[in-house]
């Protein structure tokens, strides 16, 4: 035992003398100060042999040693550096101080806003540095820590800004700059209860965290309360600010989870949540652009799964229904309005992004179904979950065309064009369709005939054809098909019909009235009597049945067809009309030839025309006869029968404007006097004039069909060679 | 015939007076300023073409030592003196600074470094004026230097005057300005040397993160203790070496 106590004893001896030797060890390694050593280096420990002056056997610290250390304040720059020998300080034009730093004025430190930099320095360095940067600066003393102020040079960045008193600790979500600006300017104090003025205050911003965050200590805790922010659902803590965006499987997740500690971005806390979308219910992230926005929920949203109560956000569902077809926010596309051409009553005016149709105009011309009068284009617009709706310009000015991009539907109202087509000089059927708004209406046209009507250009001399460049006749089929026809719009416009001014355009703009005589060439002056007075007399149509007493095609020489301007004098009235078949109807056997009309002089006898057929290019009208004037030859096979070329100017005419008789918008069949097609029929005799004594030498004309007997065009209401109650006039 | 050579005589005679005016210009450059055909560079210009490259070569020693021309105490590293900013021969104790103003420190260092050459350079203008038939007198004052974002700007508020015929100019102030980025490298290493007195270390990725532009190396040499550190502006390549001994006491 006693054994044992001494060498307990002796062991502690040991390391007691072991420890002093130790501490002497470290304080004695350099016990000397010398002020300058001899290469030049100031206040170090070295052996008086490599010491220039100021030897001390002591250590630098002792007081009255001119190498003690303080603190070295630069008077200019502001800096302030600890642990710095006296000597030292005051050879490097510093004041020295031996307080402590903290309780030296000139040293205390804050936060420098420096332009968008931060930097924690003395007011003076911070002015100085301004100064030397040509920069603006504000100096924060209430932000007495390093990181803190590093953390406000993060501009842009949000975090938590905390605002400190000795009684409370409050938060705010802010961007770095707004943290670290001026109380005036962020209005940070406002957030504090007990705050009086003049009082310490301190700020410290937390970049990336949340204010509910567990480690801040703050007064914010997460709450169950929502609030859109930028689109999205976000949760709020008990202060107000942000939290994250709401999920509301991650509600409960501990309050030191990364969840509610750190900012993070909506992608990562869940998938985007599409228009329509179930996952509505527990995720906040919403995409506009998939129709998807922060609102309060509405009947067509998805109810919440959130247990809380007063849950009033989420991912609302922005699409549109129109006419069973979904649309996603922000499409467009044209409505169904009467009378238009529409994606489901019709085949809409569909084009790509360079703006050619997709749709053949063959199948957008259609002026007895689109275009009526009155009807107007309008474009709709899915605006978050609402359907807005933009009208065209009145009387088709604007027309509604729809294309797709990125998958998006879109609309526009876009400019119709239409004057262009009846301004177009020169029009070919290939001019015409070049042009987007217009359409080439095959039928009867001036250019043919030239500037006289048609018919008439036979009576012309050989010098008036070369003078008005006329072909005389002898245009090839292409040409025939390039310029046989009328330029009209695509989308016929409107005009106010109803006024005097627009009757007056319709009348002096468009060339309705066509005169038109028809051949009946009868194979006999008898034959010819007969005919007139089966159909005039016996009230007998023309058809093809096999009805005994419709015999008056019999009396036809081949070519009872309509042809403009052009016929023998006939007796009163008119009436090879037939009832109204289509040409494509007639199969063999039918009783209108199908042959061109060829039209020839005999040289010495102007006033006597003669007919022949065309078979291919062939032409027999002069084959035989060696008389013929070959310069006063036309083949002009415009129309082969009457109803194909009331059709066309009935078309023409509606397709022109509001001014063809046209069922409206609202399926009102227009009266007489707002809308009407007159057309007059012109009975000459092969000089043009009347074949009536009274009318002897002059030419005349008088109305076969005006008004609502053109409402079907396929199925004119004839009512006599001359309209009852109107007469013949002279032009 | 006799009037067409007599022409030609002229023309030849002519041509040779040319040559002649021509070869003493290149003989005799003076005549040429007399002549008025040559003008003196601008004294603004010449200075700064004399003294740039100086300054840029005196920067670089100084950036390599830690600010100091002549290191009064210092390590040797990869046989470069490096000026330690702050030390302490005694383990567990924060170091001692040694040059407490860095920026300034390194101010007085470059104009210390330059004066010679300045007054080399001025003495130089003078002579070439002179030597261009201009009277020029040169009256000498004080240089500062001063660092400053981006860049180094030496000012020499030397009076230069130089004449000729009627005219007289006069310069007052020359400007020297040389590209370069210590001044935001020696916030940097100040800062570390701030670390370094409070912590006996530094957070060499804080400033990576807080200034992307430049790289802080830290090299452990045998001396136990020292840290030099290497300061890399990213863009321009600009260095700052420096030394500290601290010990850590964390």
């Amino acid at each position: 035992m006693i054994l044992k106590n001494k060498l307990i004893i002796f062991l502690t001896i040991i390391l007691l003398v072991a420890t002093l030797n130790f501490i002497s060890s470290q304080s004695i390694e350099y016990p000397q100060c010398c002020a300058l050593a001899n290469n030049g280096a100031q206040c170090v420990s070295v052996p008086a042999s490599e010491c220039a002056g100021n030897f001390a056997p002591s250590s630098c610290d002792n007081p009255g040693n001119p190498c003690q250390k303080g603190v070295c304040v630069s008077i200019e720059s502001g800096e302030c550096r600890e642990n710095t020998p006296q000597l030292v300080c005051e050879n490097s034009g510093g004041l020295f101080k031996t307080d402590a730093i903290h309780k030296i004025p000139e040293c205390q430190l804050g936060c420098c806003m420096l332009g968008q930099d931060a930097i924690f320095s003395t007011e003076i360095s911070c002015k100085e540095a301004a100064s030397k940067e040509g920069l603006s600066f504000s100096f924060r003393e209430d932000i007495t820590n390093s990181n803190s102020c590093l953390g406000l040079s993060f501009t842009d960045q949000e975090g938590a800004c905390v605002v400190k008193t000795q009684f409370e600790t409050k938060c705010k979500r802010t961007t770095g700059k707004e943290c670290g600006a001026k109380d005036s300017e962020s209005g940070l104090t406002s957030l504090l209860d007990k705050y009086v003025s003049g009082t310490s205050v301190t700020t410290e911003f937390f970049q990336g965290k949340l204010c509910a965050a567990d480690e801040l200590k703050t007064d914010c805790v997460k709450s169950q309360k929502t609030t859109c922010y930028k689109d999205d659902v976000y949760y709020l803590d008990t202060c107000g600010n942000r939290a994250n965006v709401f999920n509301s499987a991650k509600y409960n997740d501990p309050l030191n989870s990364d969840y509610w500690t750190s900012i993070q971005k909506p992608s990562d806390i869940c998938a985007e949540v599409s228009g329509g979308s179930a996952s509505a219910k527990t995720c906040g992230n919403c995409d506009y652009s998939s129709s998807t926005k922060c609102r309060s929920p509405q009947s067509e949203d998805p109810s919440p799964q959130n247990q809380m109560a007063n849950f009033k956000n989420i991912c609302g569902d922005l699409r549109c229904k129109y006419k069973s077809k979904t649309y996603q926010n922000t499409e467009s596309w044209c409505a169904q309005t009467p009378g238009t051409q529409w994606e489901v009553g019709g085949p809409g005016i569909k084009v790509n992004l360079t703006g050619n149709y997709l749709i053949s105009k063959d199948n957008l011309f259609d002026p007895e179904k689109y275009n009526l009068p009155g009807s107007r284009y309008v474009v709709q617009e899915c605006s978050e979950g609402e359907i807005l709706e933009v009208p065209c310009k009145d009387k088709r000015e604007q027309v509604c065309k729809q294309y797709e991009q990125q998958g998006r539907t879109k609309a526009a109202c876009e400019v119709n064009n239409a004057l262009s087509c009846t301004a177009l000089k020169d029009p070919t059927k290939d001019k015409c369709n070049k042009i987007d708004d217009c359409y080439w209406l095959s039928g009867n046209s001036k250019i043919i005939g030239g500037d006289e009507d048609e018919g008439s250009i036979w009576s012309l001399t050989k010098e008036d054809i070369e003078k008005q460049g006329l072909n005389a006749g002898k245009f090839s089929d292409e040409e025939r098909e390039q310029k046989q026809g009328s330029c009209v719009p695509l989308f016929s416009p409107g005009n106010d019909f109803w006024t005097e001014d627009g009757q007056a355009e319709c009348m002096a703009a468009r060339d309705f009235p066509r005169r038109v005589i028809y051949e009946i060439l009868a194979i006999s002056p008898k034959g010819r009597d007969e005919f007139l007075s089966d159909s005039e007399v016996s009230g007998e149509h023309w058809s093809y049945d096999s009805n005994d007493k419709e015999t008056r095609q019999t009396r036809c020489a081949g070519n009872c067809f309509a042809i403009p301007n052009y016929g023998k004098g006939i007796q009163e009235g008119i009436a090879t009309l037939w009832d109204g078949k289509k040409w494509s109807d007639w199969t063999a056997g039918m009783p209108i030839s199908d042959r061109k009309g060829q039209y020839c002089h005999k040289k010495d006898k102007p006033d006597r025309p003669k007919s022949g057929q065309v078979i291919g290019n062939q032409v027999d009208c002069a084959a035989d006869d060696e008389d013929v004037d070959e310069g006063k030859r036309y083949n002009r096979p415009e129309f082969y029968t009457h109803s194909s070329w009331l059709k066309f100017i009935g078309i023409r005419a509606r397709a022109s404007g509001d001014c063809g008789i046209t069922t409206n918008f609202l399926g009102e069949s227009p009266s007489y006097d707002s809308e009407k097609i007159t057309t007059m029929i012109q009975k000459v005799k092969q000089d043009q004039s009347s074949t009536k004594e009274k009318w002897k030498g002059e030419v005349v004309e008088g109305i076969l069909y005006k008004g609502e007997d053109l409402a079907d065009l396929n199925n004119p209401k004839f009512n006599g060679a001359i309209y009852p109650g109107t007469e013949e006039s002279v032009i | 015939m006799e009037k067409k050579r007599g022409q030609l005589t002229i023309f030849i005679i002519v041509a040779i007076l040319v040559v002649a005016i021509v070869a003493l210009l290149f003989a005799f450059p003076k005549l040429r300023t007399s002549v008025g055909f040559e003008k003196p560079e601008s004294p603004e210009n010449f200075i700064q073409t004399c003294l740039e490259d100086t300054i840029k070569e005196n920067v670089e020693t100084l950036s390599k030592q830690g600010g100091s021309l002549e290191p009064s105490l210092s390590i040797l590293y990869q046989d470069e003196k490096i000026q330690y900013l702050c030390y302490t021969p005694q383990k567990y104790q924060a170091c001692v600074v040694k040059i407490p103003f860095l920026e300034k420190h390194i101010e007085d260092e470059i104009k210390k470094s330059i004066e010679d050459d300045v007054n080399f350079c001025f003495n130089s203008l003078k002579q070439t004026y002179d030597d261009k038939g201009y009277t020029a007198n040169l009256k000498k004052g004080e240089i500062i230097v001063e660092l400053l974002p981006q860049r180094i700007v030496t000012t020499i508020n030397n009076e230069f005057t130089f004449s000729k015929a009627d005219e007289t100019q006069r310069r007052e102030t020359f400007r020297v300005i040389v590209d370069n980025n210590l001044y935001e490298l020696i916030g940097i290493a100040q800062s570390i040397m701030s670390d370094e007195i409070f912590f006996g270390d530094s957070f060499e990725q804080a400033y990576m993160e807080f200034d992307t532009n430049v790289k802080v190396e830290k090299k452990r040499p045998v001396t136990e203790g020292t840290t030099i550190y290497i300061l890399t502006d990213r863009n321009t390549q600009d260095k700052f070496k420096f030394a500290i001994q601290s010990w850590s006491f964390r």
